[in-house]
């Protein structure tokens, strides 16, 4: 006979597994970036042989408070404090010292800001819009980026309090994973697997 | 008094009780077995989730919700909302970036395995475990219009061979609802090796060979009064007008998040792509919740068990005052008293332990096999996660710390009322 203990496991496993099935039409669809959602952000994060690739998308309450165009001087210094401290995101994003990465170029993206990434991003806003969102492109050149063990995004979060929590999609040379950064575990785990 | 002394007695003790203290071993074993086999199965069962598909960078369908699109693609499970056109599979494959493009076709069974219609490029390019290529057990991959390539689980469940012709049924039942294709019957050349994955149970055929079979089939039914032979079929046009779905792979891996927003944002047609590593962890997002059940119910199966152990200990005790007040006046200190009953409770926990493991060992090289037959699982033993360790660790403390109060209580009541003739 199959032991009992074991038996009662597996199938509760197994119905667990169907219902996923059932359970998944009504997950919310990570590949559909442009759900609004206040203190939370998209971010993807390619990692090849000499390149860490990161773009961070959201609504940019997470960075401003508000989300349409500076209408005094206190926040049109909230967006140019916002734009030069996001220009420097290796303060931001910190990758794993013995990948040797330094950063390369950073690109913003806002519609409602004026801001014009060289690429786009297809999302364009028609300014009547309640919501606006912001994406970050950045790119960091390294030596060693497959060493990489994580990436650090501590000083985002102590930077922006608003931001609660990221979803984030990895595509390493090997794998690809999801995870979920917040305030409290801002580190980006590279390694184990 | 001399330890040794002390230890025979002790022995000599646990020997009379040897029933009792064999019940709770026996329960300790149960509670090593339960906890280290639902760790054994979670981790697997995850393992065995994630080497489903790996080597390919995106699963392209219609939008969906991510899961879905994975669940339907690879697991063979649902079914999709919409079709992509062909004409959307042939832009994929001029993308920048992209290597290769494997389009699925899916939505008819035989005898409740799903048929699965592709381009050789599957054989070449899909990959599941450590980036495993798919192997052929015998025979060779479809050739003729009218070939299938079968799965391991398929062949063995079936008792298929090489040359056999089988009838593949329209839509997804175990039941065929009369409408089936038996007039153009498939000759197996192939049978795939076993991968561990929904492939085994999967029957291949070309995508002509998925339109052909439809051909004289319009809206879900047979066209009444068309009917077009098999040979017939031959000679029409059968490139597919749309698939369910297409993997994907990439020169380099790290483009994926530019070829997939080139997808997403795809004009001809509302398309989806997803990464299916992200989306394999999205998947056990949903399970996870249930395997933390599944881990806690154990969790409460050892808390039980070191109850029992206690309460085997603690009701041993009144029968035992008399025998712990005259080791006491023959000379044993308290601290000895409590020393024997620590040592009896952390000896038993390693029994119990020892035994639950042996069943454990045993169980699964017994049914390693009809587990890897029904839920494509395969239990592997050398890898101990540091979760087990940590439940063994656990485990053992937990029955010392069981053993440690009875002792406690002992080494209070030893001398005190041990002696008094009223029992």
């Amino acid at each position: 006979m199959f032991p009992p203990s074991l038996i009662p496991g597996l199938a509760t496993v197994r119905a667990l597994a169907l219902a996923a099935g059932v359970l998944a039409t009504a997950l919310p669809a990570a590949a559909h970036p442009h759900a609004h959602t206040h203190g939370h952000m998209d971010l993807a994060v390619a990692i090849d042989a000499q390149t860490v690739t990161l773009a961070l998308e959201g609504p940019l309450d997470g960075f401003l408070g508000f989300e349409r165009a500076p209408r005094n001087d206190a926040e049109r210094k909230r967006v140019a404090d916002m734009v030069a401290r996001l220009k420097a995101a290796d303060g931001l994003f910190q990758p794993d010292a013995a990948a040797g990465c330094r950063l390369q170029k950073v690109e913003l993206d806002s519609a409602v800001l004026g801001l014009r990434g060289a690429h786009g991003h297809g999302h364009d806003h028609d300014g009547k819009a309640e919501h606006a969102d912001i994406a970050v492109d950045i790119v960091f050149t390294c030596t060693r980026a497959a060493q990489a063990r994580f990436i650090d995004a501590k000083p985002l979060f102590e930077a922006y309090p608003r931001l609660r929590s990221i979803d984030v999609q990895v595509a390493a040379p090997q794998k690809q994973f999801r995870r979920t950064l917040g305030p409290r575990a801002a580190r980006l785990d590279l390694a184990g697997r | 008094m001399s330890r040794a002394f002390l230890l025979g007695l002790a022995w000599r003790s646990a020997w009379n009780r040897r029933f009792t203290l064999a019940l709770t071993v026996f329960s300790i074993a149960l509670s090593t077995f339960m906890l280290l086999g639902v760790e054994r199965v979670r981790t697997d069962l995850r393992s065995s989730f994630s080497s489903a598909v790996s080597g390919t960078d995106l699963i392209v369908g219609a939008r969906t919700g991510s899961v879905q699109l994975l669940l339907y693609s690879v697991f063979h499970v649902g079914a999709a909302t919409n079709n992509i056109r062909w004409s959307s599979v042939e832009a994929l494959e001029q993308l920048r970036g992209v290597a290769w493009v494997v389009p699925l076709s899916l939505g008819d069974s035989h005898r409740g395995f799903p048929v699965l219609g592709t381009t050789p490029a599957y054989f070449a390019h899909f990959r599941y475990g450590e980036q495993q290529p798919l192997q052929l057990r015998e025979g060779q991959r479809f050739r003729d219009l009218y070939e299938v390539v079968i799965g391991a689980e398929l062949a063995d469940r079936l008792g298929y061979r090489i040359g056999q012709r089988i009838a593949l049924a329209h839509g997804t039942g175990e039941i065929s609802l009369g409408a089936g294709h038996d007039d153009k019957p498939f000759t197996i050349s192939g049978i795939l090796a076993r991968t561990g994955t929904p492939v085994d149970r999967t029957a291949h055929i070309s995508l002509e060979a998925m339109e052909a079979l439809h051909v004289d089939w319009m809206a879900g039914a047979p066209l009444p009064g068309k009917s077009i032979s098999a040979e017939e079929a031959r000679a029409l046009q059968l490139q597919p007008r749309s698939v369910t779905a297409a993997l994907v792979g990439l020169h380099n891996r790290a483009a994926v998040f530019s070829v997939q927003r080139q997808v997403n944002n795809f004009g001809a047609e509302p398309l989806m792509s997803v990464l299916p590593g992200v989306a394999l962890d999205e998947l056990w997002d949903v399970v996870g919740a249930g395997e933390q059940a599944l881990l806690l119910m154990s969790g409460l199966v050892a808390l039980v068990s070191m109850a029992g152990l206690m309460s085997v200990i603690l009701a041993g005790l009144n029968e035992r005052r008399r025998e712990l007040a005259v080791l006491r006046t023959v000379g044993a200190s308290p601290w000895q008293v409590l020393a024997l009953l620590a040592l009896e409770g952390i000896l038993l926990t390693l029994a119990g332990m020892a035994l639950g493991l042996l069943a454990l060992v045993i169980c699964v090289l017994a049914f390693n096999p009809w587990l890897q037959a029904h839920f494509g699982l395969t239990l592997d033993l050398r890898q101990v996660t540091s979760m087990q360790w940590l439940l063994l660790a656990g485990l053992l403390l937990a029955g010392w710390l069981a053993s440690l109060l009875p002792g406690w209580r002992a080494y209070r009541l030893s001398l005190a009322d041990g002696l008094s003739p009223r029992i």
